[in-house]
């Protein structure tokens, strides 16, 4: 089972994701800005880092998966898009391209189901195990 | 584009060209007459008039005259062929200018030197000369005209060379050989070089005339060619400068405030000059009379001088005289358009006129920049909002979608088969709604040009795979046969378009005959190469179009009604479909029969590697 941090400023994604979650034994912390993701990381050490791209600005998720990235290169990302059309207009990576520094092991685009999001943790937690 | 101007001619060199062109086309088309024509006029003469006449010397002459033209001629049509400049025909112009002096000295010599009435016929000559040359060179074959006739007289006179009289000619012994001589030489000198004069100027005048014209044209062009402002007003300086042959010129632009004149594009100017400080129009009353009265206002002397914001700037720079012409938008001044010489007095009313003419232009370009800036920043407006509309409405739906699923999944406790039955229909009732806000979306950003990447190449098959295979559970699922075929030359097509835009284009097509076909169906995408496009045909043994429903089958929120009796839809999916293959430049046709199945073909221009 895993610690998986989740960071969105929506409360009900939060609230939805920590019921599936520790419904399944995982252990949830959530965070709702960028700046309290990045504090909440300093602090809880989690596993995974579940991350909303769009927050509190256009672009608050890839900033914080990028500082991560410097910071904690072995932390796996899953990205929460909700217009992936438009994200990859200014951040032209992809998935394969760049997973050397931005360790975001998976884009998920919105509504993520309880169980993608349940599939795409244990996944993670697999191939880090692994 | 101002092409060619490498030489450093104003406008467009090839007017002048052509003018050499033509005109020595028109020296060869003259010379087949002039030639044939002292034949059958020495014939004739020595019929009727002058029995007398010496003719071989003539008759030889003509055959001459005949010969070296067809030497001209054929060097003109070499020429012609192409790769030629303009100096190679200045050169053939010269060269048969040349034989028509010695030939018209050599037949004034045969018909009676002095006395002979073919001497005037030089004064066409250098009519010729004088429309085709540059002053000082027309007038160096004008005095070669008289230097010759007075050095064959002279000749003749002294015996040098024999004196060929024409029998029968002269109306009487001319009294004393050397009064008629003198005479007859001093008249043609002065009509030569009056024709020279008159001929010249009239020509030079022409030609800035063209010049100035070929700037404008120029000018035309440059606008029609950049959005760049600052390109355009900086062609526009330097082709006034060399069209007028001034110093230099410079437009400036009126700040936002209407209080300061800008710099906007100079030529010919020094920094120093152009750095001399900020142009206010409280401080210039030149620029007053421009920008407020709309006049063009010219400075040519120590006192108007003092109309300047800077005069002792303008001496510096030498300038003796210069104009300000206004450059007006629609209803108000824009700027203006200002050219400087060094020459006192050197702007008139065709100075003005012309200047007049290029700040029409400037304004043309200004006001064609200025929308196109304002539509840009529209643009970006447009596309932040887009961004942001979408965001606000994606997120609240997708929030309630997977709010559904995690009660639909059980992790809020176990559900009534009722319940579960109205949350799924919920369920889909917020996809469709989602679909339509994505749909929505997709079309605002393609119709305002927003959130458009810019094309590139594409491979064909990979797309088409991708989206196949989007749609293969949900086939599986109904129990289609679902393929794909490669028909001829499909492997590593490659056409320009957007990935995403592509894979947009065929996973709705895709989705749309697997969605709409029953249980047990056939769906079929083929690609194959037809001529330079490739066809991708969609072909699914569906529920069909009504024939009466095709014809709207592309237009915003129209579903067909045995569509809407089947699924829910948003109505939006073909005509994204439809914007996306004509922005890839391609078309997309639709052939189906109710009850038979539909076929859907995409052709898009293929880009050869």
């Amino acid at each position: 089972m895993a610690h998986v941090l989740l960071v969105d400023d929506d409360a009900d994604i939060i609230e939805i994701y920590r019921t599936v979650l520790e419904a399944k034994g995982h252990t949830v912390s959530a965070a709702f800005s960028g700046q309290q993701g990045w504090d909440a990381l300093e602090k809880s050490r989690p596993d995974v880092l579940v991350l909303d791209v769009m927050m509190e600005e256009f672009d608050s998720g890839f900033r914080l998966a990028h500082d991560v990235a410097i910071k904690y290169p072995k932390l796996p990302i899953l990205l929460l898009t909700a217009v992936h059309d438009f994200m990859s207009d200014q951040w032209s990576f992809s998935n394969e391209k760049d997973k050397d520094w931005l360790p975001v092991v998976r884009f998920l685009e919105k509504p993520v189901t309880p169980d993608q999001m349940l599939a795409a943790i244990d996944e993670v937690v697999h191939s880090v195990a692994v | 584009m101002v092409e060619g101007r490498g030489d450093g001619e104003v406008g467009l060199p090839l007017t002048r060209t052509q003018e050499v062109v033509a005109s020595s086309g028109w020296l060869v088309a003259m010379r087949w007459v002039a030639g044939v024509g002292v034949v059958v006029g020495v014939w004739v003469v020595r019929r009727t008039l002058l029995p007398g006449l010496e003719a071989a010397g003539l008759y030889a002459m003509g055959a001459l005259i005949v010969a070296a033209n067809a030497v001209f001629w054929a060097w003109q049509r070499r020429l012609r062929g192409g790769g030629a400049a303009r100096s190679d025909y200045q050169r053939l112009t010269h060269v048969q200018l040349g034989f028509d002096w010695v030939a018209m000295v050599v037949l004034i010599h045969l018909t009676g030197g002095v006395e002979s009435p073919l001497l005037f016929m030089f004064v066409f000559h250098i009519v010729v000369a004088s429309s085709v040359f540059a002053r000082w060179s027309a007038l160096g074959y004008t005095l070669a005209a008289i230097g010759l006739s007075a050095g064959l007289a002279v000749a003749e006179a002294t015996g040098l060379l024999g004196h060929r009289h024409m029998q029968g000619f002269l109306p009487g012994e001319p009294n004393g050989k050397v009064a008629f001589g003198v005479v007859i030489l001093a008249t043609f000198g002065v009509v030569s070089l009056m024709t020279w004069a008159v001929t010249s100027s009239v020509a030079a005048r022409v030609r800035r005339r063209e010049d100035q014209l070929a700037t404008l044209v120029a000018g035309v062009q440059a606008i029609n060619s950049t959005l760049e402002l600052r390109e355009v007003l900086e062609r526009l300086v330097q082709a006034t400068v060399e069209a007028m042959g001034v110093q230099g010129a410079s437009i400036g632009l009126l700040d936002t405030t209407g209080t300061q004149v800008e710099l906007a594009a100079s030529y010919g100017l020094s920094e120093v000059y152009l750095n001399k400080g900020p142009v206010l129009v409280s401080q210039s009353p030149a620029h007053q009379q421009a920008l407020i009265a709309g006049v063009p206002a010219i400075i040519q002397s120590e006192e108007e001088r003092a109309r300047l914001q800077y005069p002792a700037a303008a001496e510096a720079e030498n300038i003796r005289s210069m104009v300000f012409v206004p450059l007006r938008g629609k209803g108000q001044p824009l700027g203006v358009v200002r050219a400087y010489s060094s020459r006192e007095r050197a702007f008139g009313a065709e100075e003005v006129r012309f200047l007049e003419a290029i700040a029409a232009q400037g304004a043309v370009a200004i006001e064609n920049a200025m929308a196109y800036q304002a539509l840009r920043r529209l643009d970006e407006q447009k596309s932040k909002f887009t961004r942001t509309v979408t965001h606000e409405l994606r997120a609240p739906v997708s929030g309630a979608q997977t709010l559904v699923s995690l009660i639909i999944e059980g992790y809020a406790g176990p559900l009534e088969p009722k319940q579960a039955g109205f949350l799924e229909r919920l369920r889909r009732r917020l996809e469709t709604l989602q679909q339509l806000i994505d749909d929505l979306m997709s079309l605002a950003a393609g119709r305002t040009g927003l959130g458009v990447e810019d094309v590139g190449r594409v491979g064909l098959l990979e797309v088409l795979e991708k989206a196949v295979g989007q749609v293969e559970a949900q086939a599986e699922g109904k129990h289609q046969t679902l393929v794909l075929e490669r028909g001829e030359g499909a492997d590593g097509l490659v056409v320009e378009a957007t990935a995403q835009g592509l894979g947009r284009i065929f996973s709705n097509l895709v989705g749309n005959a697997v969605k709409y076909t029953p249980d047990g169906g056939r769906v079929a995408v083929r690609v194959e190469r037809v001529g330079p496009q490739v066809a991708v045909r969609v072909a699914d043994t569906g529920i069909g179009i009504p024939a009466q429903a095709q014809g709207r089958l592309f237009t915003e929120f129209f579903r067909a009604p045995n569509a809407m009796a089947l699924e829910t839809g948003t109505g939006l999916g073909l005509v994204i479909v439809k914007e996306l293959v004509e922005r890839f430049r391609g078309r997309v046709v639709v052939e189906s029969r109710e009850g038979a199945g539909s076929t859907f073909t995409v052709f898009l221009p293929i880009v050869d590697n």
